[in-house]
């Protein structure tokens, strides 16, 4: 989704690339390989952030953070007709640069599942987040995780998006969680290719520090 | 005194070449009692045991050709035919490792093992193995699975890397036996020393496993190992102290630890692999000399994909201490494997 993950595996061989960025110049770069079961992902983002001066700084520092994630799973009607898309995930990062919380390290471990209900696809799942830098942690922390896709009839190339997903924000001598809240639409043009146009909203930041965010993706199978 | 020399140089190679260009004599009449030498008295008469080496089909000396079969020495076709094994290219094996911890089948005869692994943390490792007459394989590798740490409230626990070591492994091939046989292995992994931040360690390994597949899709393996590992430096706090200690002085329950592993194969080219196994941990300024050193409990679970025959991706996760319930230290891993069948059919070919 948008800030959510899916229970959508990409096809055996197939690679599927996102790259995206928003108002404020923070981006976000996937790149994921389907292994039929499962798939890898391997890119960077900037998802976490930080904050110095929490008081007035509402926005925060954004730290570019690599990200490797491994997603198990079963696609849909696959045990029993009815059941849904599922999902066991672990995203975690491998490098965190340029900002000022030295060894900032974030994992997520979820299980989510995902199905279509006429033309709406729904999504649904826990996640364990844990975060940390410089020996301030977190510690395994259990926060739901939603979304949805609506294509309506009459445009069968656009869909609707929304999600909600709490992530890791860091602060001078703690590691909270904040929602992040996203809706937008996205945009089928190719058969192969996709374009998004969403704005996220953060806990504590305001209306006014939402960010309005385009992305496009990616489709190559072998 | 010149000319008498080169009189001499000339008469020898002259003879040399006369000799060199005489064709080569006809080979004798084909000797029913299957060889002999020229006497015909002391040879392998067809009454005779075979020696060693020099009587199956497809197992004929590999220098010299039959002795009373008199060869060209300037032929250049062999002497004796050799007929050829087949040396065609040969399907998927059974690895020797699940993720992390070894399986009870060994790498078929002269088959060359390589993976290589990176993962979220920063580690590196390579494992190179070759299968020996079925029965045994040997393997250089290095790996990232032994950590360190000041003391127990240590929140950030390095992995010392590169760790290399050695392996032996030893065992019966599946149903080798009898029907149902699990195939087993027994294994030793020895580290080479290792030198770090002024403390000297080492670990090894004594594993027995077996591994058996429950139909075509899905495998089974479980094991026991019995783990030793020493730490040599100023252990006490005291820089001018310098003492070891070693798991084996320890109770048994500290060294001797279950593990084991599934493979399914829900996809014909994918499998789904989960594994629990043990790595020990160095803690230099632990007071008890029991944690000193520990093993502590890791689990991965991933995929095999097999791109090709000889060629596997595998992908997924390592928890490396399940046990801590640390988040933060689970890796996602990517690694591939390699088969090979190059050296298996040049000593094939050669047969």
């Amino acid at each position: 989704m948008l800030t959510a993950p899916t229970a959508w595996l990409p096809e055996q061989g197939s690679l599927v690339a996102t790259g995206g960025t928003d108002r404020r110049g923070d981006s976000t770069l996937l790149v994921a390989y389907g292994l039929g079961i499962a798939s890898v992902e391997l890119g960077m983002d900037t998802d976490v952030r930080g904050c110095t001066t929490c008081d007035g700084d509402l926005k925060g520092e954004a730290l570019w953070m690599g990200r490797a994630a491994f997603r198990l799973g079963a696609r849909q009607d696959a045990w029993f007709p009815g059941m849904p898309a599922l999902v066991l995930g672990v995203r975690t990062t491998f490098a965190a640069r340029g900002h000022t919380f030295g060894a900032a390290r974030a994992t997520d471990a979820y299980v989510v599942g995902s199905r279509v209900v006429g033309p709406v696809r729904l999504h649904a799942g826990a996640n364990v987040s844990d975060a940390g830098y410089r020996g301030i942690e977190l510690g395994p922390t259990l926060r739901p995780l939603a979304g949805f896709e609506w294509t309506p009839a009459p445009y069968p190339k656009t869909s609707v998006l929304g999600d909600v997903m709490w992530i890791p924000k860091l602060e001078p001598d703690r590691v909270s969680l904040e929602w992040v809240a996203g809706w937008g639409v996205r945009y089928q043009a190719l058969r192969w290719g996709s374009i998004e146009l969403a704005v996220r909203h953060r806990q504590d930041e305001g209306l006014q520090e939402s960010t309005v965010l385009v992305r496009v993706n990616g489709v190559f199978r072998r | 005194m010149k000319k008498s020399c080169g009189l001499i140089l000339t008469t020898v190679l002259l003879t040399a070449a006369i000799a060199r260009a005489q064709p080569p004599p006809p080979p004798p009449p084909p000797d029913e009692g299957g060889g002999g030498d020229a006497a015909g008295g002391g040879g392998s008469g067809s009454g005779q045991p075979a020696q060693i080496g020099s009587g199956s089909a497809g197992d004929a000396p590999l220098t010299g050709g039959d002795p009373s079969q008199p060869a060209d020495p300037y032929a250049t076709t062999p002497g004796v035919d050799t007929p050829k094994k087949r040396v065609g290219p040969r399907g998927p094996i059974n690895l020797p490792e699940v993720l992390t911890t070894p399986t009870g089948w060994l790498l078929p005869a002269a088959v060359i093992y390589s993976r290589t692994s990176i993962d979220t943390g920063g580690g590196v490792t390579s494992d190179s193995r070759v299968g020996l007459g079925d029965v045994a394989e040997f393997g250089l590798a290095t790996t990232d699975a032994v950590r360190e740490r000041d003391n127990l409230q240590d929140k950030q626990v390095d992995r010392i890397q590169p760790y290399v070591t050695a392996s032996f492994r030893v065992g019966v091939a599946e149903d080798r036996l009898f029907d149902q046989q699990p195939g087993v292995t027994l294994g030793y992994r020895k580290s080479f020393e290792r030198n770090h931040d002024g403390y000297k360690t080492r670990i090894a390994e004594l594993t027995l496993v077996a591994s058996k597949h429950l139909g075509p899709n899905a495998a089974i393996h479980v094991g026991g190992a019995l783990w030793d590992a020493s730490v040599e430096g100023s252990i006490d706090g005291d820089p001018d102290a310098r003492r070891e200690i070693a798991l084996h002085e320890g109770p048994w329950s500290n060294k001797l630890k279950a593990f084991g592993g599934i493979e399914v194969r829900p996809l014909p080219r994918s499998q789904i692999l989960v594994d629990f196994g043990w790595s020990p941990e160095f803690c230099y300024r632990c007071s008890d000399d029991r944690d000193k050193i520990r093993l502590r409990p890791t689990l991965s679970w991933g995929v095999r994909y097999a791109v090709a025959d000889f060629m596997n991706i595998e992908s997924g996760v390592r928890v490396p201490d399940i046990a801590s319930a640390n988040l933060l230290d689970a890796q996602i891993f990517g690694q591939v494997t390699f088969t090979s069948w190059a050296l298996r059919r040049a000593v094939d070919s050669l047969k």
